[in-house]
């Protein structure tokens, strides 16, 4: 053991030196750039998580935003896991990529690849200063890595049309979208051609009650492949982002329905999160996360996740993370069918820097 | 039990850690004042309202006309003052603030410029203009607000 964190902490020491950014930012064109860069190490010998203790050249995100007028172009172009194309190794992509008219604050038109609207963490992309944990709560968005009967309450981009906004409420404000699209599917490309007449749905609405208090709600409609079969899905969530000076609270609780194989009951899911932290001196911020999912199949596949971790920011544009992640899976999840204990402890740190 | 005492000392472990690496960053900043065009027909502003107008909460003015925002950069002083008294929140929380609505594609915020002279610049040629300068700054040429 002693060894174990002798070792994180050397890592620790290391990490910051390893990442580098920059920005241009010009009033019509600006650049924005984020890296991160991770280390993850389970501490158990049986788990889903990292036995070998690897480091992650996370993702590079380059920001572009081209403003003229009344119309705009947003592209997010990220490079992931170190890519070496020509080894077949990390991913490029287009995070998202659109062409916006704003015909005014309250009324906005685009259309193009968009990160969906769902919940609290998606619409935040994988920008991981925008919350503290070092990853976003797999129980609310990635089901299917907690759960041998997990499903995606929604596809993380789709590509369509959208009209969003900001509208005033009383002296407050809300925020919309509304997204109408290919949805996801697998045998065509969702973000070129839809392989089915069925368009999905996406909205999303968070009103400002206070100047610390957001609450929203978002759905998702679509009709998706699944076991070769097209399925119907339904989601919806509710979330709240409490984020005074020193205390913020966030939680979201979700649910969806897949329609299940033929001559088979639906299968409903249900997944959730709660996030309490502090801030100290205005940079260090200890956070404590809980995540649980349940899926309502004929054998219990839950699965919960404790997180305990701190994230500190150095810098105005810099952060260091550093958790322990405690991963739980019900005695028929299948996703821990090869862990005797069904469960297991994972440290994870990351640096972040964002201009 | 061993799990748990594991899961709770490396938890504790990381805390200590980062704890240690902390160090308190500088509070103060410099004096400011905020101005408008000369056009502009208000001349106080609350606090309140003034942070939304940055954070690019409200978009117009009364009289209808755009609201353009223009900030000072990341490591100036009077931001970090105005930063503080304003948006009741350090210049990190707000760059972060902004930085989830730009990596999200939501919208992209104010301009920013390096000094506060060429603050006064922006303001001056832009008649929905709305910006905050040293308290030292000569400001001929713009309209100072009072904060209520």
């Amino acid at each position: 053991m002693r060894v174990k964190c002798l070792f994180v902490a050397a890592v620790l020491v290391a990490m910051p030196s390893l990442a580098v950014a920059a920005v241009v930012d010009t009033d019509d064109l600006t650049i924005d750039i984020y890296a991160s860069f991770e280390f993850e190490y389970q501490l158990d010998d049986e788990g889903n998580g990292d036995p070998n203790a690897s480091f992650d050249s996370d993702q590079i995100d380059i920001v572009f935003n081209l403003k003229k007028d009344n119309f705009r172009i947003g592209a997010d172009v990220v490079l992931e896991h170190g890519v070496a194309t020509e080894d077949g190794r990390g991913n490029v992509g287009l995070s998202f990529g659109f062409a916006e008219y704003a015909a005014s604050e309250k009324f906005k038109l685009r259309v193009g690849k968009y990160l969906t609207p769902y919940g609290i963490h998606n619409p935040l992309n994988s920008y991981k200063s925008g919350f503290h944990s070092v990853k976003i709560p797999l129980a609310t968005n990635k089901p299917d890595k907690l759960s041998g009967d997990g499903f995606r309450f929604f596809p993380r981009r789709q590509v369509g049309i959208a009209i969003l906004g900001t509208l005033p409420a009383g002296d407050r404000t809300l925020d919309y979208d509304v997204l109408l699209t290919n949805g996801d599917q697998e045998e065509t490309n969702p973000f070129e051609e839809d392989n089915n007449s069925q368009k999905a749905l996406s909205a999303r609405v968070v009103y400002e009650a206070t100047d610390e208090l957001r609450v929203g709600l978002s759905s998702h409609l679509d009709s998706v492949d699944e076991g070769g079969e097209r399925r119907s899905l339904s989601s919806v969530s509710a979330h709240a982002q409490y984020d005074a000076r020193k205390v913020r609270f966030w939680t979201e609780v979700t649910m969806g329905e897949l329609e299940g194989p033929a001559g088979a009951p639906d299968v409903d899911q249900l997944g959730g999160f709660v996030e309490f932290s502090y801030l100290f001196k205005d940079s260090v911020a200890p956070y404590i996360q809980y995540q649980y999912l349940e899926t309502q199949a004929a054998i219990d596949q839950s699965a919960d996740l404790w997180i305990a971790g701190a994230s500190f920011r150095f810098k105005k544009y810099a952060v260091i993370k550093l958790e322990n992640a405690y991963v739980s899976g019900s005695r028929d999840n299948e996703e821990f069918e090869d862990i005797a204990s069904r469960d297991y402890s994972e440290i994870r740190a990351a640096v972040v820097l964002g201009f | 039990m061993t799990r748990t005492r594991s899961f709770v000392r490396s938890a504790v472990l990381g805390l200590v850690g980062i704890g240690l690496a902390a160090t308190a960053l500088s509070q103060g900043g410099e004096a400011y004042v905020v101005v408008v065009n000369q056009s502009n027909t208000m001349s106080s502003v609350e606090a309140k309202e003034l942070s939304r107008m940055f954070l690019k909460k409200v978009a117009r003015w009364e009289d209808g006309e755009p609201i353009l925002p223009v900030d000072l950069v990341l490591e100036s002083a009077v931001r970090e003052r105005f930063s503080e008294e304003v948006h009741d929140r350090t210049v990190a929380a707000v760059n972060a603030y902004w930085q989830q609505r730009v990596f999200s594609g939501r919208s992209i915020p104010p301009p920013e410029r390096a000094s506060s002279d060429e603050v006064i610049e922006f303001v001056r040629s832009n008649p929905g203009a709305v910006g905050y300068v040293s308290a030292r700054t000569d400001v001929s040429g713009v309209k100072v607000l009072t904060i209520d």
